[in-house]
């Protein structure tokens, strides 16, 4: 039993990283209709962001984290005025904004190897600090990632839903056009909203990093697929959806090892779990757990 | 007798409205039937029901005497019942020519064993179907852009593009979604001597919605009114023109009454 | 510097991008002619290799039938992709097929028994003994560089013989596609392409159209895998990552919607803009290691594809009129 609890908290750890950064995605794709494949080196640029500021600039880590969010908010924004906004008037639709993000992909994460080299790196914390509760051990950088990581989806959650500002987004997710016309300035609200991914892709970035050890420049490709698997399943079009299937598909890598469950899958497989928990949700519930029947 | 097209009690939902609500309807072989109402009495929702676009919780649709309520869209038309669409599907990325003889049935070179194995039968329909193609377009006076790519015509010169291109099937029933709308009054017509030829000459019967009451009270032989999902009235133009109920349901709607024509393309 | 004008050298770009050819005619009868967003194309190369090379390391099966098999077991797998199609809009599906090619690469990099695992095809019978599949067909190579000495003399090397294999089979693979997308066959593709529900309402037979597309797709996939596992000997599950397909598409981009001919020329294109960086020696390259050259070469390939959206998104021979993505 203290096998399976100890798999579902290191679920967690991993899960509440994957919800930070589906709703990232799922912010992006509702109201700004990108699907973001240079959304993973996003996050790569907060880690090391953090990394710079953390080792090189010896800032401690609440800084850094800070530093991290603020950098990679700039360079949403950077893009969307050089990129995104410029793209969408000449006409881009879906597809061609798709393949333009898989070259921005390319470049951005290109750009931070060519600066940062490809040595692993980490930060300067303490990975040997345990606490072990009932049975449970949990490392600190694990713990903090859960509470920092489950208190900006609460917060996230808590603005889309509460807030004049999360209303607008919303607004935007459904119709832009109809948005506009209600007196909502669609333009500058879209900077809005990539300040606010920008701010959350950091900090994912910074707890992927911190929860992995040591990582290098792949770290957001590497999550990028199951980022849009989570999304995926948990529901297109559904912010929630994505935080929910984020926190399942989490759940389920972890589990899917527990030795009560037929033994377990081998732990090799787990990268690919997120992958197959994907096709199967898709075949048999294409609009995922929380979204909405596809309509013609 | 029973009719070409039947239609019984067909219910749809769309996240817990219901669109379509016990719609029955017949259409008779070598009619020209005209179905109307205000907009959002789920007209289009029929017609994508009775076409295999989607399917309804219940009730039946019985073509030629064969239940298709539950065949896909492909097979529906392979049967004779084509249809066209509201918003027009011509495929703009392709000549006016290949739309045309895209739609033809039978086509050998559609089969990849085939057109391996038959180069020369492939050749000599391709040139059948080509003949055809450009008969048809130049009825529809659209002969001169058979080597255009669709998306430089206008939008009525699409819609009888969709329309010539639904003929090409060799149908025994057409349903025409919103035929007149967007079309100039003169190419309308056009389109209207076509259907009342083909009905005349090939015995094809036509289907349509079309807001434009006036051309549907002066061209069809029966008139089913929709309001709310139901159908409230059938019958010839004269009877359906003085309705109350048909009266009451547009109204209730736009203030326009059925004697009067819409004037508001789409 | 004497690398520029080494014939070995060129003729081995030379085949490489003539394998990319023939893996980006796959692709451009999924995607340029039909419509369908393949993102996981890799797979049917990776399928088409370790196919041929397993029946050749452990059952003993002869090259060529080997191969067949390949393009067969290749072919099947591009059929299963249609099952998500049916269900799924465009971008879900681009995204399903990277989540199957990662799947695909995975099994072969866990499953040592089969695979060989991360070791790659030398491993196939287990780390004491190194395998090779492919003595049959250096054999065939040599009777060909042998018939090419004796037809045009000086351009024996066996790196010659191969580029000449390869765009023999390019050219076959143009053959036979070409008049394939101009029939009436490639006519329903492309209405498929255009708008499905027109083509179901008008009878056409659409999941049946789209296997078709992306069995025969993936069967050139598998071809282009063979000639990939024969031309270098030996490889890996990391030789077919998600890049290579981005490189496929790269290719289908530049060449154009739909357009058969000028895939080989995006082909090489590509090829030389891939291998001509590595000659960038003077300033201010002669600042950049190795890694940091490919880093470059990876930012000037992700420019070319959003310039290519921003201001060609018809590809170099597209025409305007025929552009695939709005």
């Amino acid at each position: 039993m203290t096998e399976l609890l100890q798999l579902m908290v290191n679920g967690l750890v991993e899960g509440s990283v994957y919800a930070l950064g589906a709703a990232g995605i799922s912010l992006v794709f509702g109201p700004l209709r990108i699907v973001n494949f240079a959304q993973g080196d996003y996050l790569t640029f907060g880690a090391f962001a953090a990394v710079l500021a953390n080792l090189a600039w010896r800032l401690d880590m609440v800084l850094s984290t800070v530093f991290a969010m603020l950098a990679t908010a700039v360079l949403a924004v950077a893009l969307e005025f050089v990129l995104w906004r410029p793209m969408r008037k000449r006409g881009a639709k879906t597809m061609s904004l798709f393949i333009t993000s898989i070259g921005l992909a390319f470049i951005l994460r290109a750009s931070i190897l060519f600066v940062a080299g490809s040595n692993e790196r980490e930060y300067r914390v303490n990975v040997f600090q345990y606490y072990a509760i009932g049975g449970v051990r949990v490392s600190e950088p694990q713990l903090i990632s859960i509470a920092v990581a489950l208190s900006a989806i609460v917060a996230t959650a808590v603005l889309l839903a509460r807030t004049s500002f999360g209303r607008a987004v919303r607004a935007i997710a459904d119709s832009a056009e109809l948005a506009s016309v209600a007196g909502v300035d669609v333009d500058r609200m879209v900077v809005s909203i990539w300040i606010l991914v920008g701010v959350l892709a950091g900090l994912c970035g910074m707890l992927a990093g911190l929860i992995q050890s040591s990582f290098d420049a792949n770290l957001g490709f590497n999550l990028l697929l199951p980022l849009f698997a989570a999304v995926i399943v948990g529901g297109v079009g559904s912010p929630y959806g994505a935080l929910l299937g984020g926190l399942a598909l989490g759940q389920v890598e972890e589990v899917s090892t527990w030795s009560g469950f037929f033994g377990g899958v081998n732990p090799i497989w787990k990268p690919a779990i997120a992958f197959m928990v994907l096709i199967v949700v898709l075949l048999w519930r294409p609009q995922g757990l929380l979204g909405r029947a596809r309509t013609l | 007798m029973t009719a070409l097209l039947e239609v019984r009690d067909v219910v749809k939902h769309y996240g817990g409205i219901a669109a379509v609500s016990g719609a029955s309807l017949d259409v008779e072989e070598r009619s020209i039937t005209g179905l109307i109402g205000p907009n959002g009495a789920g007209k289009t929702t029929l017609f994508n029901i009775i076409s295999g676009f989607r399917r309804a919780e219940h009730g039946t649709v019985r073509f030629g005497g064969e239940r298709i309520e539950r065949h896909s869209a492909d097979r529906v038309a392979r049967s004779g019942l084509v249809r066209t669409f509201q918003q027009t599907k011509a495929l703009t990325r392709m000549t006016v020519l290949d739309n045309m003889m895209l739609a033809a049935p039978r086509q050998p070179g559609e089969d990849l064993l085939r057109l391996a194995l038959s180069p020369r039968r492939v050749r000599r329909r391709e040139r059948e179907v080509e003949a055809l193609a450009r008969e048809l377009l130049a009825a529809v006076r659209l002969g001169g852009h058979a080597d255009d790519y669709a998306g430089t015509l206008s939008g009525g010169q699409r819609k009888l593009l969709e329309f010539a291109r639904a003929l090409m099937t060799e149908p025994r029933m057409v349903m025409l979604d919103e035929p007149m709308a967007g079309v100039n009054p003169t190419l309308g017509l056009e389109l209207l001597d076509r259907v009342q030829e083909l009905r005349a000459s090939n015995g094809t019967t036509f289907l349509l919605i079309e807001h434009d009451l006036e051309v549907v009270m002066a061209v069809s032989d029966l008139i089913h009114v929709m309001s709310n999902g139901a159908v409230i009235a059938s019958g010839p133009p004269s009877e359906v023109r003085s309705n109350p109920d048909v009266i009451d349901a547009y109204l209730g709607k736009h203030g326009e009454s059925p004697a009067q024509p819409s004037g508001v393309p789409e | 510097m004497s690398q520029i004008f080494s014939l070995d050298f060129w003729s081995l770009v030379g085949a490489v991008s003539g394998i990319y050819a023939i893996f980006s005619l796959g692709l451009q009868l999924q995607f340029g002619v039909t419509g369908l967003l393949n993102f996981g194309h890799v797979a049917s190369m990776a399928i088409g290799a370790y196919t041929m090379a397993i029946l050749v390391v452990k059952e003993h099966l002869p090259l060529w039938s080997a191969s067949l098999v390949a393009i067969a077991a290749g072919m099947l797998f591009g059929a299963a992709l249609s099952l998500p199609t049916l269900r799924l809009r465009t971008d879900y599906f681009a995204i399903t097929t990277i989540a199957i090619s990662e799947t695909v690469r995975y099994f072969a990099l866990n499953e040592q028994a089969l695979t060989g695992g991360a070791l790659g095809t030398s491993n196939l019978e287990g780390p004491t003994k190194v395998t090779e599949y492919n003595a049959d067909w250096v054999s065939f190579q040599a009777s060909v560089q042998r018939w090419l000495h004796d037809i045009v003399g000086r351009y024996s090397e066996s790196d010659f013989a191969m580029l000449v294999i390869v765009w023999v089979i390019v050219l076959l693979c143009l053959l036979v596609l070409s008049p394939m997308v101009r029939s009436p066959w490639g006519r329903v593709l492309r209405a498929i392409r255009e708008d499905e529900d027109a083509a179901s309402a008008l009878g056409k037979r659409v999941a049946w159209y789209k296997l078709q597309s992306l069995a025969i797709g993936a069967g050139f996939g598998a071809i282009a895998g063979l000639l990939y596992a024969f031309e270098f000997q030996f490889f890996s599950p990391d030789d077919f990552d998600p890049l290579t397909t981005f490189y496929a598409w790269l290719i289908v981009l530049i060449a154009g919607t739909a357009r058969i001919w000028a895939v080989p020329v995006g082909a090489l294109i590509f090829g030389l803009i891939f291998s001509g960086t590595r000659f960038f020696n003077f300033k201010p390259f002669t600042y950049l290691d190795a890694a940091q050259l490919a880093y470059l070469r990876m930012i000037i390939i992700g420019a070319i594809l959003i310039a290519l959206m921003a201001w060609r998104p018809q590809g170099i021979f597209g025409k305007r009129e025929e552009m695939v993505l709005e």
